[in-house]
């Protein structure tokens, strides 16, 4: 990772806390790989066959929850260092006794959102595989997918809207409710500005984790410029106007 | 050679040499073209630029052609607000304008000593001065040439034309603030304003920025009374620098720097690199100006701190102290009933942060009629105030300040680009605001907040928060007994007569304590 993104990070209030949360999802990465290689959960050229070649044995659910535990390891890893924002903005407007409780309720429906979105993708990204397309062809096609989807307005409307500070109720129910819809809301733009990119590590099957870190820097740096127009734009060009 | 700033109203109600020769020059300003780095309109976009409402006032057409795209991105749109770089990026923006301005009036034959005059609206041994003098709305000059100084597009607070800034709206508590720097904390956003990194619209007004800048900003723009109801140039940073008033309000605003830096030997620019050498980060814009012959000067904070070094050379005439010695903490201990005053902070302490206290139940919507809302408070947070305000009294206390308590209005929006509010805090019930300044928290003016409400601006639309300082409104129901601890109501009241005709909402009221 650049020092000056982990810089940028640690500069905003809720950073080092988020660092922290970051380094162990990719502890939690690492240690999935050691049992079976993210590549063959991400990718499922093992693993995920199991999940719609029937029938689904004890090996079959074995696969589902590493799946998600993977899923779940991704974000904490990769997201995690682009919520310094919310996570400060959360934390000022919550009453003292409620803050904790205000990041959890927002990171659950956050966390939820994504790790179903990356449960999909890997299942997406192991059918893509399993009709028989090799790794560098597939490779080559999320490229593209991930080029067309970067310079559409749509994209940069999701980006734009990952900037959003809403109002939160103070008290009771309605404080809850706004943390679980800005936590689900914050997921759903995240999720549409990202996933293209999210995708690229699932088809690279050397340099898996290499893959994932410069998505995460990208991603990261990405976060920290202002919102732009909405238009089509150059693929990947971060600093245009 | 140091020139000196010199107060508009002290130079005559008249066409003084000072502002005839601005007036000159602003007029071969505007003959030069848009692509122009050194042009009157080139300036003013750099402050901040709209094609649409440029070409509504005809300042462009749609067949004019515009500086290339790599320039604009360089040069545009660089008005720093909400941000503890407003004052800093400003003092070079007029820096620059200021070196411009002399350099056409030496090429008309003028002198070479010509300065910006300030525009001290808070002048108290003068009655005119919180309205324009001759020069800036006489229809012409002397020779009977259009006056380049007086614009259509300025409505005032009446909406006919008139500017005439109300009192309530350009009070300098500001200056009374201890730190430059304040904290994105629901607290002081400090005399100057809260870190950010380049901010070009949107986020948490500071002190000074909040009362008197955007404040006057909206009284002179104002909003025409008449159909087709414009919006004053002054009211939008988008079209502010249009208006030659602008530059004149910003030496003010310049000066009240300077004037907070000498009041007090506890004030202080801030030390730390970020913002002396600041913005910095992947992809951040830097602070660039034109030089006399158009070609960019990039600059940082670091560089605006000494008004008479090489780079800026110049004085004000008058930095003394409109407030005369007032300290906030002796006048809490007058209200608090301390028979001696409240030691300050210890120099170099760590601001406390602040900590919410309660908030209203839903979004308020505000429009031409006065809307109430009620804040409801936390039990136990409250009760900390309290104690906080009751343990000065107590029998071998220490004495430290008590808390301090903000209101916040937060998720500021509107369509509108013009119009303010007074906000009265624990209003009695059917009481008439105007004849209640004591409750009076402080003005919400809209400038800014159209370019933070567009979902796709640089802030994504979460609008502008404003804070006010309350802790005297909550000292007084204190001393009273009158101090709610369920519920504290906020009313707003529409100040400017021309009103927004488009609704405004804010998204939550809320108040913190901060412990000091």
């Amino acid at each position: 990772m650049p020092v000056a993104v982990v810089l940028a990070v640690m500069r905003q209030g809720a950073g080092l806390p988020l660092l922290l949360a970051s380094l162990t999802g990719w502890f939690i990465l690492a240690a999935v790989d050691q049992r079976i290689p993210l590549t063959e959960i991400c990718a499922a050229s093992i693993g995920l066959a199991r999940l719609w070649v029937p029938p689904i044995g004890e090996a079959g659910q074995s696969a589902l929850a590493m799946l998600v535990l993977a899923s779940f390891a991704m974000v904490l890893a990769m997201m995690a260092p682009l919520l310094a924002v919310p996570m400060t903005h959360l934390w000022i407007r919550s009453l003292a006794r409620r803050r904790l409780r205000a990041v959890a309720l927002f990171s659950l429906a956050y966390a939820a959102v994504w790790t179903v979105t990356l449960s999909l993708l890997a299942v997406a990204s192991a059918g893509l595989l399993a009709l028989g397309i090799g790794w560098l062809t597939a490779l080559a096609l999320a490229l593209a997918v991930a080029a067309l989807w970067q310079s559409t307005p749509a994209r940069q409307g999701s980006l734009n809207r990952c900037h959003r500070l809403p109002r939160l109720g103070a008290f009771g129910w309605a404080a809850d409710r706004d943390c679980l819809a800005y936590g689900f809301t914050s997921g759903l733009w995240c999720v549409g500005a990202c996933w293209a990119l999210m995708l690229l590590p699932m088809f690279v099957e050397r340099g898996h984790f290499l893959a994932m870190l410069a998505v995460m820097a990208f991603l990261l740096i990405e976060r920290q410029m202002p919102s732009r127009a909405v238009r089509w734009r150059m693929p990947f060009a971060i600093y245009s106007a | 050679m140091t020139v000196t700033r010199m107060n508009l109203w002290g130079l005559g109600n008249d066409w003084n040499p000072t502002m005839l020769w601005y007036a000159r020059a602003v007029r071969d300003l505007q003959t030069r073209p848009i692509t122009d780095a050194t042009s009157w309109t080139y300036l003013a976009a750099m402050h901040g630029f709209d094609p649409d409402l440029w070409q509504g006032y005809g300042y462009i057409d749609s067949t004019t052609p515009l500086p290339p795209a790599a320039a604009r991105r360089r040069d545009w749109d660089q008005c720093q607000h909400q941000s503890g770089y407003f004052l800093p990026w400003h003092r070079g923006y007029l820096a620059a304008f200021e070196a411009i301005v002399r350099d056409s009036i030496v090429k008309q034959g003028g002198p070479a000593t010509w300065a910006l005059p300030y525009w001290n609206y808070n002048e108290a041994s003068n009655p005119n001065a919180r309205t324009l003098p001759l020069a800036l709305t006489a229809p012409s000059l002397p020779d009977g040439t259009d006056n380049p100084l007086a614009t259509p597009f300025r409505y005032g607070d009446a909406g006919d034309g008139t500017v005439d800034i109300d009192p309530s709206q350009i009070r300098l508590g500001a200056l009374t603030e201890n730190d430059f720097i304040g904290a994105p904390s629901g607290g002081s956003p400090g005399f100057g304003g809260v870190p950010t990194t380049f901010n070009h619209a949107g986020g948490r007004n500071g002190m000074l920025e909040s009362e008197p800048h955007n404040n006057v900003h909206v009284e002179v723009g104002g909003q025409q009374a008449a159909p087709p109801q414009n919006v004053g140039l002054m009211s939008m940073p988008v079209t502010a620098a249009l208006d030659p008033v602008f530059w004149l309000h910003h030496a003010n605003i310049d000066r009240l720097w300077e004037v907070w830096l000498k009041r007090d030997p506890g004030h202080a620019n801030p030390t730390d690199a970020a913002w002396l050498d600041g913005p910095t980060g992947p992809g951040v814009r830097k602070f660039v100006m034109p030089d006399v012959a158009g070609n960019p000067v990039f600059y940082t904070p670091r560089d605006m701190l000494n008004t008479q070094a090489q780079n800026l050379n110049y004085v004000y005439e008058d930095t003394s102290d409109p407030l005369v010695g007032a300290r906030p903490l002796a006048q809490r201990a007058l209200t608090l009933g301390l028979a001696a005053a409240l030691p300050p902070a210890a120099a170099g302490g760590v601001t406390q942060p602040a900590e919410l206290v309660g908030a209203n139940d839903a979004a308020v919507q505000l429009g031409a009629a006065p809307v109430d809302t009620r804040v409801r408070l936390d039990r136990p947070t409250t009760a900390r105030v309290i104690r906080s305000l009751q343990s000065i009294t107590a029998p071998g206390a220490a004495a430290r300040e008590p808390d301090r308590v903000y209101l916040n209005l937060e998720n500021i929006r509107s369509e509108s680009g013009s119009g303010s509010y007074s906000v009265y805090v624990a209003l009695p019930e059917g009481a008439n605001p105007a004849e209640h300044p004591e409750n009076l928290a402080g003005t919400l003016s809209l400038f800014g907040v159209r370019r933070a409400t567009l979902a796709d601006g640089p802030q994504a639309g979460n609008g502008l928060t404003t804070v006010f300082d309350i802790t005297n409104i909550v000292d007084r129901l204190h001393m009273s007994q009158a101090l709610d601890v369920e519920h504290l109501p906020v009313r707003f009241v529409p100040s400017s007569n021309a009103g927004p005709q488009q609704s405004v909402s804010v998204g939550r009221v809320s108040i913190y304590r901060q412990a000091q």
